[in-house]
């Protein structure tokens, strides 16, 4: 496991990927530093960025979610539900098919059929 | 009423009994005041804040910033008040934490809760038990930065923060947060760290620390000394 720091820049490398310096300020002098990332940090930082496709997923199955939940009322039995919000809801419970976050190009949620 | 100008040859040896201007010396008067009563200080009397510092970090040149001594016995209660950006490079959230003695980051403890709802009218809950981190702002564009408004209650065993954040996402949708979390932690925190959570660079973060002496009852008193 590589682990180095640029003593000039304050940036550090591990295992090949470069890690900015922590800005660092001190509210009683207003002086500000850089402080080069420990190797543990650099370890966390790498956790954080592997884990990020994750966390977008998720963050727009959250929002998916709540969508969904605003119209599961329409799927009790005393009510039926039309072709045009069937097609609504399934849009949206494959929307994760077609994106992984609302990041990527194009993303979009499905249009509401008029109520 | 119109202003008199007082030429300073006439007033410079104005004696009334012991008392002259002298303009010599970096005081006026000397003698002895003598209305009654005196000028009673309004520092801690009322809820005003006051200026601690201000934590700025250019856009994309740093994945975390921190503000160190910030927190100190002079002041209870803390407003945290600005801009924060989040991921530079997509959309993402900021992850608070508190530092302590020597800048130490506290990454257990943080209990609480977030909600949020926006102009799409998809929302947003989630919690944390013994997390490692409070979120601040979420589903931040990286285009942009989001408004963070939040108190902070410096109670040893039972900090407090309180706050909300508005945001706009990737997808051009707008809302708001609000969010709230508890640390019982018994360390005396000192500062605070900002930092994105895909370990990218943020946008630009330019955040004010505002302090108020709070004063509560002998038995209830916040941790700090009162002055």
């Amino acid at each position: 496991m590589a682990y180095s720091i640029n003593k000039d820049t304050k940036v550090a490398t591990y295992n090949g990927d470069t890690y900015p310096p922590t800005q660092k300020t001190n509210a009683q002098t207003g002086e500000t530093t850089l402080i080069a990332k420990s190797e543990a940090e650099c370890i966390k930082i790498k956790k954080l960025k592997d884990n990020a496709p994750n966390e977008m997923l998720n963050a727009l199955r959250s929002k998916r979610n709540s969508l969904l939940a605003q119209t599961d009322w329409m799927g009790t039995t005393d009510v039926t539900m039309s072709a045009e919000w069937k097609t609504y809801r399934q849009e949206l419970r494959d929307i994760t098919k077609t994106f992984n976050s609302i990041s990527d190009k194009d993303f979009k949620f499905p249009t509401k059929p008029k109520e | 009423m119109a202003l008199t100008q007082v030429l300073t040859g006439g007033i410079k040896a104005d004696a009334v009994d012991n008392t002259i201007l002298k303009l010599d010396d970096n005081f006026a008067f000397t003698g002895t005041n003598s209305f009654s009563g005196g000028l009673s200080s309004s520092v801690g009397q009322s809820f005003i804040p006051e200026f601690i510092s201000n934590l700025y970090l250019a856009s994309n040149t740093s994945d975390a910033c921190e503000l160190t001594s910030c927190f100190t016995n002079t002041h209870q209660v803390y407003r945290l008040i600005g801009q924060v950006g989040c991921s530079h490079g997509n959309e993402g959230n900021t992850r608070f934490t508190f530092l302590s003695g020597t800048d130490t980051e506290l990454t257990s403890g943080y209990y609480g809760a977030n909600r949020a709802l926006d102009d799409a009218q998809t929302g947003v809950n989630s919690v944390e038990a013994d997390g490692s981190a409070v979120t601040i702002n979420i589903n931040q564009s990286s285009t942009g930065t989001s408004i963070v408004d939040m108190h902070f209650y410096r109670q040893q065993h039972a900090y407090q923060l309180l706050g909300m954040a508005g945001y706009h996402d990737q997808s051009g949708d707008r809302g708001v947060q609000y969010f709230g979390f508890k640390n019982n932690s018994a360390l005396e925190l000192t500062g605070f760290r900002l930092e994105n959570n895909h370990g990218n660079n943020m946008s630009a973060v330019n955040f004010s620390v505002y302090g108020y002496r709070f004063r509560q009852n002998a038995t209830t008193e916040m941790l700090g000394a009162y002055q």
